[in-house]
């Protein structure tokens, strides 16, 4: 068995400064879109006892230094082709968005079954632009 | 699988132990939010230290009545209102609740704590300090408070106690219920009980007061489910004296059927006991009540379920309210000594008058409620209560401590605790509430912070430095996890 090894170097190179920026960035965004996101689905469960603006403020700092200080991203890997494994993310993906929009929209009436669809199928989309609608 | 992880990744660098520090941020978030909401740790606590910025699971009800003062040991609040309310929404699946407040107060000060539809024996924890009375005043403890004396020597046994009601002339009650504190002893010599059964159905909340002694072995009622509306109806039993519970029982939901309930009493000393009944809402009767006593007074309130035959009872305040109930199309009405008095519209309170000393109310055919200050009794000759009415007419009843009053007392009964513990910023008073027999809105539960007399010498200041509330339940164990399953379902 290989030995865990800790090689701390401090202080960080300014590399992984904005890397550590745009990871930050990162788990700020998605903490505070989840916990928004069960908020809405029932509420009060997480703002009777913690203030989830502490994560979008963090998200807001955070994703305004990484701007003006990007992560230093490697050089192009080779072209990498969607796996079926993303496709089923995809889909996955478009039928929660269906499931959350058909749930919060469900009291206008019928137009929710035009609506949650179609906010899937935009989902899909973007999914699908974002791998192969690269920059060439 | 983990270790071949370990064994793939087994350099960890700077800028890997930053990010799963950071990471890690969330997820112990999600775990205390997840704790606060479904309470696996067991304890739950919500403290308030500053009043002008409550913490988030605590609101005012109607308005925040409280201030904030600046003192030499810091800042401190006041309550502006005799009553401040405050709404706790707590994790479901905990047994009880302990508020605790930290005070620092004058002398005469007093300060109630007190649930939302709280039982009497669940109700309040009344605060004094220990100065309130001067140094020439002598103390016995009772059953159900203090007796206090001025400038004379303690009362040893029950014929000092008689003779103290009989010699002195300026006797007063603060707060509580007198009858249920003096020794039996004082009572008729001999009292003769009788087995008693209560036939009507009763719904809604129950209190009834009967003198018991140690003849008195169980008390047997039936409970039945309306089913009415949806929901689970359970029931809460208590018999209690002097503000403390003697046995209690609590009663699942019977959907439907007849459920036989016989509470076996510990052995009680003779004296007047209180008898509650406390259902979770109106959807269920209870009936045939039985037991061994005397002296039977139902008090404030009855909610008669139908009744397939006239109902008849007693009262002596010559004014009392009553309200129909349902109307399913026939004429609602109940006899008065004879006269009838018909109901003009169902669910709508009327004042009812008599004249005389004792009402006979007849109630042909139930679903009627009746109030009454004086309660209601199922007997008009009550010969312990009238003798115990002689002995204390020259009682004067006072609603709150007033130093004014008490200086020309002889003889004082109060049966408001004194603070109990002392600490370097002021006095702690603490009360736990049984959750179970609280009225709740969801997961909220509605506490109040009594003050009453506040801009009065009698309430002189009341400055509060922290409250807390502490949920509690059983350490885990394994039916927890059914108990759990069950909480989600309500959500």
């Amino acid at each position: 068995m290989n030995k865990i090894t800790f090689s701390i170097t401090w202080p960080l190179s300014g590399k992984d400064v904005r890397t550590l920026l745009s990871f930050a960035f990162q788990v700020s965004l998605v903490s505070f879109l989840s916990f928004y996101l069960l908020e809405s689905l029932r509420a009060g469960i997480i703002t009777h006892y913690f203030n989830i603006n502490i994560f979008l403020w963090a998200a807001i700092v955070t994703g305004v230094l990484s701007t003006l200080w990007p992560m230093v991203v490697p050089q192009a890997k080779e072209e990498k082709k969607p796996s079926w494994k993303d496709y089923v993310w995809m889909v996955l993906l478009a039928l929660a968005t269906v499931a959350l929009v058909w749930y919060k929209t469900s009291s206008i009436g019928w137009l929710v079954a035009v609506i949650a669809p179609l906010s899937g199928l935009i989902v899909l989309g973007l999914s699908l632009l974002v791998y192969f609608d690269k920059d060439e | 699988m983990a270790m071949s992880f370990l064994m793939k990744k087994s350099r960890f660098s700077t800028l890997l132990v930053v990010k799963i520090i950071l990471a890690a941020v969330p997820v112990f978030v999600l775990l205390f939010i997840l704790n606060q909401n479904f309470a696996f740790t067991g304890v739950h606590r919500v403290t308030i230290t500053s009043f002008t910025d409550l913490p988030r699971s605590v609101e005012y009800v109607g308005g925040a009545e409280i201030g904030v003062v600046s003192t030499p040991e810091g800042m401190r609040a006041r309550p502006y209102s005799d009553q401040v309310k405050f709404a706790v929404t707590l994790p479901r699946g905990f047994d009880t609740l302990t508020m605790t407040a930290e005070v620092d107060a004058d002398p005469f000060a007093t300060l109630i704590l007190d649930a939302k539809a709280a039982p009497a024996n669940n109700q309040a924890a009344a605060f004094r300090l220990p100065t309130a009375f001067g140094a020439d005043w002598r103390s016995t403890t009772l059953d159900g408070g203090r007796l206090l004396l001025r400038d004379h020597e303690n009362i040893q046994n029950a014929d000092a106690f008689w003779s103290a009601f009989q010699t002195f002339r300026r006797v007063y009650t603060i707060g509580g219920d007198l009858s249920s504190a003096i020794p039996s002893s004082l009572y008729a010599k001999s009292v003769q009980l009788n087995d008693i059964r209560l036939a009507a159905d009763y719904r809604g909340n129950l209190a009834m007061s009967a003198y018991l002694d140690n003849g008195t072995k169980e008390i047997r009622f039936t409970k039945k489910d309306l089913n009415f509306t949806s929901g689970a109806d359970t029931l809460h039993f208590s018999l209690e004296r002097g503000g403390k519970v003697v046995a209690e029982q609590n009663v699942e939901d019977g959907t439907g059927e007849n459920q036989e309930i016989t509470v076996v009493l510990p052995e009680i000393a003779g004296g007047f006991y209180i008898l509650r009944f406390t259902p979770n809402n109106e959807d269920s009767i209870v009936r045939n009540i039985q037991f061994r006593g005397t002296e039977l007074l139902i008090q404030n309130r009855i909610f008669f379920g139908q009744a397939s035959s006239t109902i008849r009872l007693y009262t002596t305040c010559q004014t009392f309210s009553a309200e129909a109930v349902h109307d399913v199309g026939m004429e609602s009405s109940l006899t008065v000594n004879g006269k009838k008095v018909i109901f003009k519209a169902v669910k709508k309170t009327q004042e009812v008058h008599f004249t005389g000393k004792v009402g006979t109310i007849d109630i042909p055919r139930g679903d009627v409620s009746l109030t009454s200050a004086c309660g209601f009794l199922l007997k008009p000759e009550q010969p312990i209560r009238t003798a115990f009415d002689a002995l204390t007419k020259r009682i004067v009843p006072l609603p709150e401590f007033s130093s004014a009053a008490l200086k020309k007392a002889d003889l004082v009964f109060d049966d408001t605790p004194l603070a109990q513990t002392k600490t370097e910023s002021g006095f702690v008073i603490e009360k736990t509430f049984d959750l179970h027999t609280l009225s709740a809105k969801g997961k909220t539960f509605t506490f109040s912070l009594e003050s009453p007399g506040l801009t009065t010498r009698s309430g002189a200041y009341l400055h509060i430095k922290k409250i807390t509330f502490t949920a509690k339940r059983p350490a885990f164990s394994f039916s927890d996890i059914g108990r759990a399953f069950r909480a989600l379902s309500k959500r």
